[in-house]
């Protein structure tokens, strides 16, 4: 599904923002991205969002090779993926059924199917009485919730999500994790989240977690060593995991 | 189709000042374009207003027979070009210099012995559509043709310097004219330009979220070359308007500082005049917002998002 191979991203010369990543996940993995700030997870989510390209290495999700994609290539990965930006990008002049119906209109879905799945997917996020309203009468646990429904309500194989409970209080983020959740178990989906929030990893079974710090990668799992963000925790006694 | 309609709808909503101002000025330059196309398509007949050409002066050698002189006549007067002929002897001739150079001389003087030495003439007076009409080589070609059939004729006068000094002015002026109209048409391309490279900017937010979501290049850019062709469009026909209501006004007897209309020699811009610079601008309109839209495109710029292009 992911394929991360020898992956370096540098903006100034010789300061590599991410060093030799590696990373394979498979179809149907609930993966959680944590890391402090400045790490690296912005860099690593813009990057397998396609929305960056890397200095060297070779990234492939869906099949699709993210070095060599050409024009229609690049809008038909980007349609075969859901993504919620931590800062929302919501169209600002369309209400959030309008928001939420974008992708399934670029996709050339029928107007009725557009507007079943589109209602369907509101319902789901809790906004049916926001329907008409534009994003800026919105708050940002509601805004968030609009690109989490617009990122899902194609049913897309994989979820990139980046900091997507960071503006919700700990209810919502548990009703968001839910949805995310939902759409791992029932449809499969291939979930890659980045987060700072513990809270939220923690009540998730069959994850997977992946640290990134100073832009390498390393992974907690038993015969893998645990990366330094952790291990305070650790010594703390926190059993996070 | 209707997606179309829909984000040009919401790019005049958002863009309303940028757009109307896109519209104004290119209606302006259409209509520049349009008004000097109306002059260039009413020069011949302004000219030919103010130095008519409707009487031709035919002079015969010495001592013409009568026979080839009735020939003569009856042949003119067969040819639906003239409308009427009037024979003026050599006295008669005499008389009409003598009475000339007299005023010219502002006194009586005698010339009776060069009674004899002006040659007969006759004035034919021409039709209306030999005469007005932008028929030079007819009037020529009649002259010429005279001359061939009749060799008894010395000369014939019919205002050769001014048909000489019109074809001149009107070569020249049709020139000027349509480096006018070309230099107002690529102005109203500078101006759609500005008009896509400013609704872009204004609307890059709205076109990388959509580029985030996978919306193919076509299907973001496509309203937007639609639109230029619209406001196009319709400052074409806004143009139109403009140049017909004063063409209006100057055919209006009340308005009118010429009073043209009586000559009956303005027409408006001709059917196939407009159609012609309508379909100049409409693809100098398409194939330069293309040209714009095509090198804004991030994929032309090796970017990855639109916004991308304008940090550049």
């Amino acid at each position: 599904m992911i394929e991360l191979s020898h992956v370096y991203k540098t903006y100034v010369a010789e300061q590599h923002i991410l060093k030799n990543l590696s990373l394979n996940v498979n179809k149907g993995d609930f993966v959680f991205l944590m890391g402090p700030s400045g790490a690296g997870k912005t860099t690593l989510f813009r990057l397998v969002t396609g929305f960056e390209k890397v200095s060297s290495g070779q990234i492939r999700i869906n099949g699709f090779d993210l070095n060599k994609l050409n024009l229609n290539k690049r809008a038909a990965f980007r349609r075969s993926i859901g993504v919620v930006f931590q800062d929302f990008k919501l169209l600002e002049d369309r209400n959030v059924f309008e928001n939420v119906a974008l992708p399934l209109q670029i996709m050339g879905y029928k107007k009725w199917d557009i507007v079943e799945k589109t209602e369907k997917m509101i319902r789901k996020v809790g906004l049916s009485k926001k329907i008409n309203e534009n994003p800026s009468y919105l708050s940002g646990g509601e805004k968030q919730r609009v690109a989490i429904a617009r990122a899902l309500v194609h049913e897309p194989s994989l979820v990139i999500a980046d900091e997507p409970t960071g503006n919700l209080d700990w209810r919502l983020s548990e009703e968001i994790l839910g949805l995310f959740k939902e759409a791992n178990q029932k449809k499969g989906t291939t979930l890659l989240i980045a987060t700072h929030d513990f809270e939220i990893v923690k009540s998730t079974p069959n994850k997977r977690l992946i640290q990134i710090e100073k832009g390498q990668l390393f992974e907690k799992g038993e015969d893998q060593p645990c990366g330094r963000f952790f291990a305070p925790l650790k010594e703390a006694g926190l059993n996070i995991l | 189709m209707w997606t179309i309609f829909c984000s040009i709808k919401r790019s005049w909503t958002q863009h309303f000042v940028t757009q109307f101002s896109a519209f104004l000025v290119m209606s302006l330059t259409y209509s520049a374009a349009l008004f000097i196309a109306l002059a260039v398509s009413n020069t011949e007949s302004l000219l030919h207003w103010w130095g008519q050409v409707n009487k031709v002066t035919v002079y015969l050698k010495h001592g013409v027979k009568t026979e080839d002189k009735e020939r003569f006549e009856s042949y003119v007067t067969e040819t639906k070009l003239v409308k009427s002929l009037s024979k003026v002897d050599s006295k008669e001739s005499s008389r009409r210099f003598k009475e000339r150079f007299a005023k010219i001389a502002n006194q009586k003087i005698s010339l009776d012995k060069i009674d004899e030495f002006f040659p007969e003439f006759y004035e034919l007076n021409l039709n209306q559509n030999l005469a007005y009409n932008s028929q030079k080589s007819a009037l020529t070609a009649f002259v010429s043709r005279l001359k061939v059939k009749f060799p008894q004729i010395q000369d014939i006068s019919f205002g050769q310097q001014w048909l000489q000094k019109y074809l001149s002015i009107l070569s020249s002026f049709k020139s000027i004219a349509w480096i006018l109209i070309a230099l107002f048409l690529i102005a109203s391309l500078i101006a759609s330009s500005s008009v896509i490279k400013t609704l872009l900017f204004a609307r890059r937010d709205e076109i990388e979220i959509l580029e985030f979501i996978g919306a193919s290049e076509f299907r973001i850019y496509i309203p937007q070359i639609v639109n230029v062709l619209m406001v196009s469009c319709l400052s074409f026909f806004f143009a139109i308007a403009i140049n017909f209501t004063l063409y209006q006004q100057m055919n209006s007897p009340s308005m009118s500082v010429f009073n043209l209309s009586t000559a009956g020699q303005v027409s408006f811009i001709s059917f196939g005049m407009i159609a012609l610079l309508f379909a100049i601008s409409f693809l100098c309109s398409l194939s330069y917002s293309v040209f714009t839209i095509f090198n804004l495109m991030p994929s032309r710029k090796k970017a990855m998002v639109i916004s991308e292009v304008f940090r550049k």
